[in-house]
Parts: structure tokens; sequence; C-alpha cells
């Protein structure tokens, strides 16, 4: 599989493993001229995983609708900004959202009797 | 017709906006995510100020975006300007979002993404000086109905051909239509007979076929007398 990463910073990069092969563009996402320069348009998915939500549900948005990219996923932290997006074939994973789900699970999956002896 | 409109900007152009559409009759409430902005803002403009992310749908309902016509995304940010605009839409089904595209690429993307109207104010400048250094003589002032119909102004120079003759035998292609001239400042409605004097400003309406021909006709100089 080949991975390209966009990154507005540079220094990003070293987060990097060792082992990552792939292909480093430094630039700013929401340009569609990087996009584009990333192949966006003929990718199998596209990730838009950055800390600004509204930063990621732009790329999504360019990706899926402007150029044409096949699966799209953006990361919204705030589940309230979630809801417009659906219908538009953006997939949204919402960090808050997934944990709450995990802790339920985990409260739900506990045996009766592992609570009770919590101290 | 009194508008409500939602106007997200920094603050200079939060405020100069702001006071001319609330002089021309519309309510204005403005968002802004510094405490201090909003504060200095309401004691300016004296109209509605929200203080908070103008992203965010919780803010936007505060501002009173389900009652809203319109909402301005003016920020310096395109990725918050769509989402401010796709939000007024989606959600509150604002039929009037426009957003400022910093970047010109963005203006195609803002447009298939169903923000009605985007400029970019660094095209529309990169054009301005694009056409000064070329022709001092003509200046693009603005495309309308998609690029379909060009108004154009053109300055007259003494050499031009032109001089002297009377708009109808000027060769300008038929359909070209001169709106008005500025003549010594002063503006006319040309006619037919009208003659074209040196440093005349013509405000030209042109379509695209007729563009070019009517440039040239306007602009070609007199042949050389011996």
């Amino acid at each position: 599989m080949d991975v390209v990463v966009i990154d507005v910073d540079e220094r990003s990069f070293e987060g990097l493993s060792p082992e990552y092969s792939g292909f480093r563009i430094v630039g700013d996402a929401t340009e569609a001229a990087v996009l584009r320069q990333a192949g966006v348009g003929t990718s199998s998915a596209v990730v838009a995983a950055t800390p600004d939500d509204s930063v990621n549900l732009m790329i999504a948005q360019v990706a899926k609708l402007v150029l044409g990219a096949d699966r799209v996923v953006a990361r919204v932290s705030d589940p309230a900004r979630r809801a417009v997006y659906h219908g538009l074939e953006i997939e949204t994973v919402c960090p808050a959202t997934l944990a709450v789900d995990a802790v339920a699970a985990y409260l739900t999956m506990m045996p009766a009797d592992a609570v009770e002896e919590a101290p | 017709v009194s508008l409500r409109v939602l106007v997200a900007a920094d603050e200079r152009t939060s405020y100069f906006l702001s006071r001319r559409l609330i002089a021309a009759g519309h309510e204005v409430v403005v968002i802004h995510e510094s405490e201090q902005v909003c504060r200095s803002l309401a004691r300016r403009l004296g109209t509605t100020l929200i203080h908070g992310d103008a992203t965010d749908p919780r803010v936007l309902e505060d501002a009173g975006a389900g009652s809203a016509d319109a909402v301005l995304a003016l920020t310096a940010t395109d990725a918050r300007n769509l989402a401010i605009c796709r939000q007024a839409r989606l959600r509150f089904g604002i039929l009037r979002a426009l957003a400022v595209a910093n970047d010109p690429d963005n203006e195609e993307v803002f447009r298939v993404l169903g923000v009605d109207v985007a400029y970019s104010p660094t095209r529309v400048l990169a054009a301005l000086v694009e056409q000064r250094a070329q022709f001092a003589d003509i200046t693009n002032l603005i495309s309308v109905a998609d690029g379909r119909i060009h108004l154009t102004e053109v300055k007259i120079l003494p050499t031009a051909r032109v001089v002297g003759r009377p708009l109808q035998h000027a060769g300008l292609p038929a359909g070209t239509v001169v709106a008005y001239l500025l003549r010594n400042d002063l503006p006319v409605v040309p006619h037919g007979r009208t003659e074209i004097l040196a440093g005349d400003r013509l405000m030209l309406v042109t379509l695209p076929g007729q563009h070019g021909p009517a440039l040239e006709a306007l602009t070609a100089k007199r042949p050389e007398e011996d």
C-alpha cells in the first residue's frame, strides 16, 4: 500500500517510524493544489486527522466532492459538528464518542461480581 | 428589505461592514472569538455581539442562525469560512452563505460545495495588477453572469484611431454597449452620434465573443501620417 503524508510542519515527519517508506509532502492540505499534488483524486482512501475540526472537514469535502476520492474519513473532535456531514458520504470519527463507547462497553461487559468486589 | 445578517470576520472588517449594513437598515449579529473585541465592537456598533467560535453550531444557534437571512464568513482561514457556511446552509437552512476564499483556488471549491458566492480578494488584486501592468488604458472591472458578461473601462488615448469619430462608426462589434462615458470626470450617457474624444473613459458591456474585438477597436492606433 502506497501512503502519502501531508503536514504543514516539516518537523512532524520526525514522528514517522523509521520503517516508513512512503511519500512526504510539506504543505497545507486545505489548498486543493496540495491535495491534487498528493494524488487524492486517484487514491483509494483519504484520512483527515489534524487537530482542527474545520480543517479536517474541509479536506474531506474537497477530497470527496471536488476531487472524487473514493473513501474519506475525517476526525471530528466535537460531536455537535458531525451531524450536518451525514449523508455526504464522509465518514467521521469522533475520539470522544469512541472513548464513551469503549468505557460503556467495558462497564457493561464487566461481570457483576467484579463490580461488587471492587473496593 | 431588512435582512438579518450574521457576520464572522476580523475586528476591522466586522466593524466597517456592520456599520454599513446597519446604516442600510439591516439587523446585524457579529460573532467573534475574543471577548475584548466583542466588548469593543458592541460599544462602537450598538448591535448584538456573540462571543464564541462561529464554526461551532451551538454558537451559531445562540446568534440566531435559525432566523437569519444571510451569513457572511470573512475570516482569514478558508477552512473556517467553509465550516461556517456549511453549518449555516445544511443545519440552519440559510440560503445566502457568502465566504471569502483567501486561496483563489478555493473559489471553485466553495462553489462546488454550495457556498453561494465566494470571491478571493487575492485574485481580484492580482488580476488588477496584471491588467494595469499590461494596459494602463484598460481596466476589467467585473464579470457577471458566471463570467459571461464583462464590464470594462477603456481610456481613449490621444493616439487612438477612434478619436474624433462618432460612437456608431468606432468599429465596435454589434451588441457591444457603451453604458456611459466619463469626460473630464463628468458622466455622459452617449448615443450613436456622440463623438469620441481623447481622454474619455468608456464603460463597455460586452459578451465574450465581442470582448476582444471591442477592446481592439478602441485601442488601435491611428496610422502614422507622413
